[in-house]
């Protein structure tokens, strides 16, 4: 099975998924950047606006997380999966839960540079998968597949 | 409720929809500086400072089908992402 991704702002790579959550009443695509940095599937702000999000309806992640100008609030959709588009088809990631990130930013400056951050797909579903990436040939592409070095 | 095939068709409009503002970017930054674009079959339909507003205006004008519609902020100011 193979996930294609795409390059796109920063030269960056990114995959579509669709963000599938029963309690939140959620299907909607959603654009992720690849981190393999990031621990944990993160949405951030826009995109938690853009999805119509109620962070009323979800459960505070107590510690919250490190983001810009320091530690954010952060809360917890509970087991969502994501809708992969593969070369046959779909493929169906189930998920223990996804972050969501809600900055207070108290500078422009600082809420300008919040506004353009993309969600994340972090390592806990990387870590599932095989990753090539390779920018001269536009390639970006998440495998279940053996990758022989 | 939609069905996966729709919600595939749903994807594969979105990421096209997404392709295309980082490809049309530097144009989009020009025209709409400092605001969030709305984009829908590689057309802008809606754009505004505010992405509350815009996405309650996009929700009632195209309801269902404002799932699949790609939004992204363009500014002509220069960010780094380190992430």
């Amino acid at each position: 099975m193979k996930i294609a991704g795409y390059w796109g702002e920063f030269e960056a790579p990114y995959v579509s998924a669709v963000l599938i959550c029963e309690i939140l009443d959620l299907r909607k695509p959603v654009e992720f950047l690849i981190d393999t940095g990031a621990s944990r599937t993160t949405i951030l702000d826009s995109d938690a606006v853009r999805l119509g999000i109620d962070y009323g309806k979800l459960q505070r992640f107590e510690p919250g997380t490190a983001g810009i100008g320091g530690i954010v609030d952060t809360f917890i959709i509970p087991s969502p999966r994501l809708l992969f588009r593969t070369e046959n088809g779909f493929y169906k990631e189930e998920l223990r839960e996804v972050f969501v990130l809600k900055h207070v930013a108290e500078e422009r400056e600082i809420e300008e540079r919040i506004r353009r951050l993309p969600s994340l797909l972090g390592r806990d579903v990387l870590n599932r998968y095989g990753l090539v990436l390779l920018r001269s040939d536009q390639l970006v592409v998440l495998t279940d597949e053996f990758i022989g070095v | 409720m939609a069905t996966e095939q729709m919600l595939l068709e749903q994807l594969e409009g979105f990421e096209l929809d997404m392709k295309w503002l980082s490809q049309h970017y530097d144009k989009l930054k020009e025209q709409y500086p400092d605001q969030y674009v709305a984009v829908l079959a590689h057309r802008v339909v809606d754009h505004d400072k505010d992405l509350k507003s815009l996405v309650a205006r996009l929700n009632e004008k195209y309801q269902v089908d404002s799932s699949r519609i790609a939004i992204k902020y363009v500014t002509p100011k220069k960010v780094e992402l380190i992430l």
